[in-house]
């Protein structure tokens, strides 16, 4: 009877085995005509700038590398096989914030950037506007005065050539990828209000007619989306500022009668109070504590607290996120998440795990090679000087869960693209380093790198004599 | 602002030798006979190399001989990385081209009539895994290499009919060690992966004693052979020495520098194992002699390894090994033409300890397969054996599963070239 027992469990478990869990993806993955329609992720924009020095590293160019396509160059022509992103000179749209001093110090680059490809042939393969939530996808032509991040970037990365969907699908393409809805939920956390959440309902219907055009429009072509991450502290721009009152020299909290010195702030609707554990202060309000804002105004009577000028101010409803600021968008992105996976499972469309790459990097839990990459502000590798935009290694991590994606349910062998391509090649014995990048990948990387005068060749020397 | 010279310090945190030397380390070509029966002697242990294989075999060698000569080691071999790995993917590396001769020579010397005496020298463990330049693996290992040197005296008596011999011999092993390595970090200036410095560590020669012995059984046209050489442990002092790379940043070369390990006295000690060997040889078919052997290696012993800075322990290293014992199977044939030349012919399998996990460029172990060939010569007092053995080792991949999260696919092949000549008195 056991004997009988165990073989139908293993028929039944051979079954299980045999039948597929999921219908096949649809389409194919093929490359050909390779789309991208995302936001600020997908443009590339890194430390609070769009520009060319990063836009080779946005997601979407990273897997259009990966799959044996080249980005073009700004003199590319429309006819010519490529994936065309809508490249702005350094020091971009929004100047790039770079890292002055190793004590932390970061101030914008100066100079101004411009749109160099705005005559570019053809719509751009790389569709993504920064600031762009999912019903901007559906709905922005850039026609609009620039209103708002979306309507402004897509003056020249969309041309009144129609939405980011349209001209997705008017380029018949063979493949897209598409990353969408993290500003539904970003700008809640951005204001540190929760006010600012896309209604799930609205957030539904717009991401279910965003799927709907892209099929109706391209029937055949391979599709990948991907979920968005649900922590809200994955980002350093809402951990890196203590709640409590910290010596900048040690990092370690400032003891008053023995107890850590919580910072006060208006928790909402004009209450101000002392920031409850669980909270989180926002990035930009590190320059206001540096004034004695946040400050309770009981140090206003102890040195030094009481000659910065504006101890005893508490910090603004946006510079805060209270625990029920934080559960509300925790709750909204688990909501906006099964959106996506419904969404996506009802059409066979593969879904990358970014949430999962968020999570391990809160929890300082991606290895990578030689490296340990977390969240943390400046050090961790993965997140710009803005906070919450990525790096180019963090975009090749980000790129890397589409490929692990579109690997699974389509059954292809796309290698991953290397963090190991970012390797500043310092070591003079390791020259050459950069042999497996692209042209203009190793191009970027070599901008970093002091270059040597150019020495005379041996021939001309030998003509004056 | 955050202190980012502060936080730095776990990104840096110079992790300066962390994977494990292998298996792969013991050298079982100690004569070209041997070699050329795919190291399946210690039955047969009818030349002076028997201090190696099966020291009881000098018990029937009842001339004073001499031998000497060595076996030249290449390897050919490729890293690839795993496409799945963030890292490694899309890379592929090799070995600086060596030529390894690891040398033997031995003598032995009967006494009376049932006594031999005998004194050999050869090396039973070496590695080196130097990688060429530029080498995406740098921050694993660039270059370890381990060497090793043995001298033994040893003694063996049989009955006097000869069909029964015991041996054994007082080896004296000494051992220096090299691994050299970078290491990463971020550059929070650019966002760029740099090599913050280069860590070299050097040991001074390290010693350690232990024995062996074996018997030898010959009843007829059957022969058996067991041997037993003992585990041996070696405790190394040495020197690190840690090198910064400039990365065009002077804030950030300060960082580093205030971070980085002063020069320091480092020590650690590396298990080897013990070697048992048993074989079986036959006569039966004429002109011909063949053996097969099992050997068996306790690497089960190499469970970590630590290696202690004595300036700054906070940088000590422990990391797990978890070998396990291993077996070779050896397979020989030795053809007689005449009284001049003998034609051999050899098999191995050598099935390696290294866990996947293990398994990293200071040394990707794999199980091996090798066939051997050789001829030996025989005039008046001369002899000269000459071997050729192609050593393949398995394809090993890391699966996913590497220690030092180092993820791809290792190909490795050698070949050897032994040579020996021995005079009998």
């Amino acid at each position: 009877m056991k004997r009988i027992i165990r073989i139908a469990a293993a028929l039944t478990l051979a079954a299980l085995v045999a039948v597929p869990m999921f219908a096949a993806a649809r389409g194919k993955a093929d490359f050909t005509r390779f789309v991208a329609i995302g936001d600020s992720y997908g443009a590339g924009v890194e430390s609070g700038s769009l520009n060319l020095n990063h836009q080779p590293y946005s997601w979407p160019a990273i897997i259009a590398r990966q799959v044996g396509l080249k980005v073009c160059s700004p003199a590319a022509s429309a006819t010519e096989v490529c994936f065309a992103e809508p490249l702005v000179s350094f020091p971009g749209i929004g100047n790039e914030l770079q890292l002055v001093s190793i004590t932390g110090t970061i101030a914008p680059a100066t100079g101004t950037g411009a749109p160099i490809m705005t005559t570019f042939g053809r719509p751009y393969n790389n569709l993504s506007i920064p600031g762009a939530n999912v019903n901007d996808t559906i709905t922005l032509k850039g026609t609009d005065p620039a209103t708002s991040t979306a309507k402004a970037y897509a003056q020249f990365i969309l041309r009144g050539l129609g939405t980011e969907a349209d001209q997705a699908i008017g380029q018949n393409p063979t493949f897209i990828a598409a990353w969408i809805g993290g500003n539904d939920l970003l700008g809640a956390v951005l204001a540190g209000t929760p006010a600012l959440i896309t209604p799930t309902a609205n957030f539904s219907t717009a991401y279910n007619a965003l799927l709907d055009k892209l099929i109706a429009g391209a029937p055949n072509a391979g599709i990948v989306v991907g979920n968005i991450p649900t922590n809200p502290l994955s980002l350093p721009y809402v951990t890196t500022v203590p709640r409590v009152l910290v010596d900048p020299s040690t990092r370690q909290p400032v003891l008053v009668g023995g107890a850590p010195v919580p910072l006060i702030a208006d928790l909402g609707g004009g209450n101000i109070g002392a920031l409850p554990a669980g909270s989180f202060v926002l990035l930009p309000a590190a320059s206001k504590i540096a004034t004695g804002q946040g400050l309770p105004p009981q140090l206003k009577a102890i040195p030094p607290f009481n000659q910065l000028p504006n101890t005893g101010v508490p910090l603004a409803d946006t510079d805060v996120l209270t625990p029920t600021e934080v559960t509300a968008i925790q709750n909204a992105a688990v909501a906006f998440n099964d959106v996506i996976t419904q969404a996506a499972a009802s059409r066979n469309i593969p879904v990358a795990d970014i949430k999962g790459l968020f999570d391990r990097l809160a929890a300082g839990q991606e290895f990578v090679g030689p490296l340990t990459l977390s969240s943390a502000f400046v050090t961790g590798g993965a997140f710009s000087l803005d906070g919450f935009h990525m790096t180019d290694i963090g975009y090749t991590l980000f790129a890397n869960e589409y490929i692990k994606a579109i690997n699974r349910a389509y059954d292809t062998k796309i290698p991953l693209a290397s963090v190991a391509a970012f390797l500043q090649g310092n070591d003079p014995s390791q020259a050459g380093s950069y042999n497996n990048l692209s042209p203009e990948a190793a191009a970027t990387i070599l901008s970093f790198v002091p270059q040597a005068p150019p020495t005379s060749s041996p021939r001309r020397r030998g003509s004056g004599h | 602002m955050r202190s980012i010279s502060r936080l730095l310090i776990p990104v840096l945190c110079l992790a300066v030798s962390s994977t494990a030397f292998a298996a792969g380390f013991s050298i079982f070509e100690q004569g070209a006979k041997a070699t050329a029966m795919g190291g399946a002697f210690s039955a047969t242990a009818d030349d002076p190399s028997a201090i190696f294989y099966n020291v009881a075999g000098i018990a029937q060698q009842r001339s004073t001989t001499v031998m000497v000569g060595g076996t030249g080691i290449t390897f050919s071999n490729e890293f690839r990385g795993d496409p799945n790995d963030p890292f490694t993917s899309g890379f592929t590396g090799r070995y600086n081209r060596h030529l390894f001769i690891p040398p033997n020579a031995y003598a032995v010397v009967p006494i009376g009539k049932n006594l031999t005496v005998g004194v050999g020298a050869f090396a039973a463990f070496g590695l080196r895994t130097n990688w060429q330049d530029p080498w995406i693996g740098r921050f694993v290992s660039r270059d370890a290499d381990l060497r090793t040197k043995s001298f033994e005296p040893a003694i063996a008596w049989q009955t006097d009919d000869g069909r029964f011999a015991v041996g054994a011999g007082y080896e004296y092993r000494e051992s220096t060690v090299v691994l050299n390595r970078n290491s990463a970090a971020l550059n929070p200036f650019n966002g760029r992966i740099i090599d913050a410095a280069n860590a070299y560590l050097r040991s001074k020669k390290a010693h350690d004693s232990g024995y062996n012995a074996g018997i030898l059984f010959k009843p007829g046209s059957w022969r058996f052979g067991v041997s037993y050489r003992s585990e041996q442990t070696m405790n190394y002092k040495g020197n690190a020495t840690f090198t910064q790379f400039p990365t065009g940043n002077a804030q950030l070369d300060a960082a580093i520098k205030s971070q980085l390990p002063p020069n320091q006295p480092i020590n650690t000690s590396i298990n080897f194992p013990a070697i048992t060997i048993a074989g079986i040889a036959t006569t039966a078919i004429p002109n011909w002699d063949i053996e097969f052997d099992v050997s068996h290696m306790t690497w089960s012993r190499f469970k970590t390894l630590n290696i202690n800075f004595e300036t700054t322990p906070a940088a000590n290293l422990t990391r797990p090994q978890n070998w396990k014992d291993s077996e070779a199977y050896r397979l020989g044939a030795n053809r007689r033409i005449n009284e001049m030349w003998d034609v051999r012919l050899g098999a191995v399998y050598d099935k390696n300890p290294q866990p996947t996990s293990g398994v990293g460029p200071l040394l990707p172990d794999a199980d091996r397969e090798g066939v051997s060939f050789g001829v030996g010569y025989r005039k008046g007092h001369l002899m000269i054996d000459a071997t050729e053995f192609a050593l393949h080792f398995k394809t090993r991949s890391t699966n996913g599963l590497s220690n030092d999260n180092f993820n791809g696919t290792y190909k490795t092949d050698a070949n050897l070239i032994a040579l020996n000549f021995g005079y009998r008195f």
